[in-house]
């Protein structure tokens, strides 16, 4: 059935374009500042009252985790927090998910724009919000609290909190519903709403939220951890405020985002000009789809400015993977913020202005309502950070020191494994394992990408221990471990990722629901970049009717699929299923790109990386065309020519025959 | 001028290997154009490829590897639905 076209539902659509400041909006009035005070700023106070709010956004993050009892929230940090001035526009990300941080402007904008004059917006007022749409998370679990802080009777600048929550409703457990063919069959968007209402909780609207999940205690705790964190904000501003006067502190608000700007201008005007483009591939919108779907990106760099150019980007899909607007921002902030501001203030509001983006609504990464997104953020807003990566780290080599922050694609998506049921206390769950937290980073310019080092978009991103899974969760490891072969072979390899095995145990009912969203097992995603390979396919793999309890009685813990025993799944992008006593499931993530021709990686390196296991030998011999001698060092003769080997062979040539075109040799 | 850890430009704007000075591309808007292209199945680009992608996809699926025609030194590689154009291009004014 085709996706039906909602009248009206384009109010919802914020076009991501600064605000028209002269409102009305209502009987808001907004607090200015002057350009005279941000130009007559001393440095001192400048970089006094900077660092505060940098703080304060690393204080809210302590004060999410602090009183979150989800474990994506307190052991994965998949958050985000930020700060924006009174028109929305964002001073400050902290370094959490910085796809989170992307859009939380559009989301002030529109709340600023849609609620001033109905219900109001006031002093003490907090607004909730998961339509990425408007703005804020990249799909429905991100649910951002907003909190706009008054000062003297006028707003003087907007916090923000957004977390992943694990579960909102939906068709399927943790409302990814591999199924879904468009928004309805997830948990449905609510635009912004007052959730706190002059200090106080709105007990309707918090039933009307948290009447729609699974877990409802949970995602109420987590709603009180984001509004704890917004009063946290507040009150830092407030003592900063006080104590050097609201026309100070907007001053450095404002001077941040102008300063970010100006530096990334100067930044751009070093390097050379011209277009870079690429492309990311995800193979299945949803479950049983069997197409491969496409975002291009061309990035254009022009003087001071950057237009990234998504044309030619396929159309939405009747699946699960499509993104919004917040969800392309949230492709290409976080690699803005790494790879060409990483001396900066992370001030999202200046950097956005040396951007431009085009892009066609109704496509996959610039969908229209109702086109599903329940899981835009993993899906076709990673994809777009991937494509958007290949094109700002290539810019970025042609210079020999910006190079040096340069990555190739980190993993190239997340593996999305869902359990729900019943734990082993008696109660409903529904999580997502976070364990592909540990992606591998891409390679750089002069050393190999990290090994299980995190994603792109979350600096501050961890993977629960095993045992903080399994106290809380009705399963057992049977090992989580880095994989050999999975990091982008190159002269720097890429990072590798790694894989989790466990069984469902000890829930009461026997069975766990499992719910599986991967692509990237055709196409790989975290491509290489100057000739090197892209990270290994993802993989996984579940094992129905394994003799694992029976090894477990004889004393034996598996380590290998081939141990397992019984019948064997290859599993693929997108699937829902219940894993019973007796099963196992395998989930194998991605590691990063690699840089530079793998035959010119020094021999004794690739001898060294199959010694530590990050290499086979197979590939050692295949891909880096090193001949290993017995003690497993490199044997310098037998590689150079096997290399010479390779190399035609990879043109298409014989080893035998002459190289061609010598003529083009000067 | 660098372009990237295998290709520079000399001083007539032609696009030349790093590694062994063969001319890769007659100019920065052009910067590819002599450079050996191969395609082969995905499968072949190693280990890394856990499973034929048969398996999820109908279409199929290649590896294309862009190379020096002077040291075969590879400047690109990619693994794409076999029908698509490489949208993995770059130019420089």
């Amino acid at each position: 059935m085709p996706v039906i076209p909602v009248a009206g539902s384009e109010r919802f659509a914020e076009s991501g374009q600064p605000l028209q400041t002269s409102g009305p909006f209502g009987d808001v009035i907004l607090h200015r500042v002057s350009e005279d005070i941000t130009a007559g700023l001393d440095a001192l106070t400048y970089e006094v009252i900077r660092h505060r709010l940098v703080a304060v956004t690393d204080d809210m993050g302590d004060a999410v985790k602090r009183m979150s009892g989800s474990v994506v929230v307190t052991d994965c940090n998949d958050f985000g927090t930020g700060i924006m001035d009174e028109a929305g526009e964002t001073v400050q990300v902290g370094l959490y998910n910085m796809q989170l941080g992307s859009a939380l402007d559009m989301a002030a904008r529109w709340t600023l724009t849609n609620r001033s004059a109905n219900p109001g917006i006031r002093e003490g007022d907090q607004f909730l919000l998961n339509d990425p749409w408007v703005g804020g998370g990249l799909h429905q679990n991100d649910v951002t609290v907003l909190a706009p802080l008054f000062h003297d009777g006028q707003l003087f600048c907007w916090t923000a909190a957004v977390a992943h929550q694990v579960d909102l409703g939906g068709v399927s457990p943790g409302s990814w519903s591999v199924d879904g063919r468009d928004v309805f069959w997830e948990s449905l968007p609510i635009p912004p709403v007052k959730i706190v209402e002059e200090g106080q909780l709105r007990a309707d609207t918090e039933d009307m939220y948290l009447r729609r999940s699974r877990v409802p205690r949970l995602v109420g705790l987590d709603l009180r951890a984001k509004i704890g964190a917004n009063n946290v904000a507040h009150d830092r501003l407030t003592a900063l405020i006080d104590t050097y006067g609201p026309d100070t502190v907007k001053a450095v608000m404002k001077k941040m985002m102008n300063d970010a700007e100006a530096r990334l201008k100067a930044k751009l005007r070093e390097l050379p000009d011209g277009t870079w483009s690429s492309v990311a591939h995800q193979d299945g919108g949803r479950s049983g789809d069997r197409e491969i779907h496409k975002i291009v990106v061309a990035m254009t760099k022009d003087g001071e400015r950057l237009t990234f150019d998504f044309t030619g980007t396929d159309l939405q899909v009747e699946g699960i993977i499509n993104c919004t607007y917040a969800g392309l921002r949230g492709g290409i902030l976080p690699v803005m913020l790494t790879m060409l501001c990483p001396e900066m203030s992370w001030s999202p509001g200046g950097v956005f202005r040396c951007m431009d983006i085009i892009s066609e609504p109704g496509t996959i990464n610039n969908c229209t309502f109702p086109a599903g997104i329940g899981k835009a953020s993993v899906n076709s807003a990673w994809a777009t950070q991937n494509a958007v990566s290949e094109t700002v780290a290539e810019m970025l080599i042609t210079h020999p020191e910006f190079g040096r922050s340069a990555m190739s694609v980190c993993c190239g998506t997340w593996d999305l494994t869902l359990l729900s049921g019943v734990d082993q206390r008696g109660s409903g769950f529904a999580t997502m394992i976070c364990d592909p937290t540990a992606g591998g980073l891409g390679a750089r310019v002069d050393n190999d990408g990290v090994d299980t080092g995190g994603a792109h978009c979350i600096p501050m991103g961890r993977t629960a221990d095993v045992e903080i899974n399994e106290f809380n969760f009705p399963m057992l490891y049977l090992w989580r471990r880095e994989e050999v072969d999975s990091g982008g072979p190159g002269r720097w390899r890429g990072g590798v990722g790694a894989s989790s095995c466990f069984i469902p145990h000890d829930s009461p009912v026997g069975e766990v629901h499992l719910v599986v969203s991967a692509n990237g097992k055709a196409v790989p995603q975290a491509a290489g970049l100057s000739g090197a390979y892209p990270a290994a396919t993802q993989w996984d793999v579940l094992v129905r009717d394994a003799g694992v309890r029976e090894q477990f009685a004889a004393g034996k813990i598996p380590r290998s699929l081939e141990q397992l025993g019984g019948r064997t799944q290859v599993v693929p992008p997108h699937l829902e299923t219940d894993l019973t006593p007796g099963d196992v499931y395998f989930t194998h993530w991605q590691g990063g790109g690699g840089i530079g021709d793998p035959l010119h990686r020094e021999p004794e390196r690739v001898a060294k990386d199959v010694g530590e296991g990050k290499v086979s030998a197979h590939a050692a011999h295949a891909v880096y065309g090193v001949v290993l001698a017995d003690e497993g060092r490199a044997d310098p003769e037998a590689t150079e020519t096997l290399r010479r080997q390779l190399s035609r062979r990879r043109v298409g040539l014989e080893p035998e025959q002459s190289p061609i075109d010598s003529g083009a040799r000067r | 001028m660098i372009i990237d850890f295998n290709l520079c430009t000399d001083e007539n704007g032609a696009v030349v290997c790093r590694h062994c000075e063969t001319t890769i591309g007659d100019s920065r808007s052009s910067p590819m154009n002599k450079a050996l292209r191969h395609a082969r199945p995905s499968v072949d680009a190693g280990p890394g490829i856990h499973a034929d992608p048969a398996l999820f996809v109908d279409r199929g699926i290649m590896l294309r590897q862009v190379s020096c025609p002077g040291c075969f030194t590879l400047l690109r590689t990619e693994i794409v639905p076999a029908e698509e154009p490489s949208y993995r291009e770059w130019s420089l004014r």
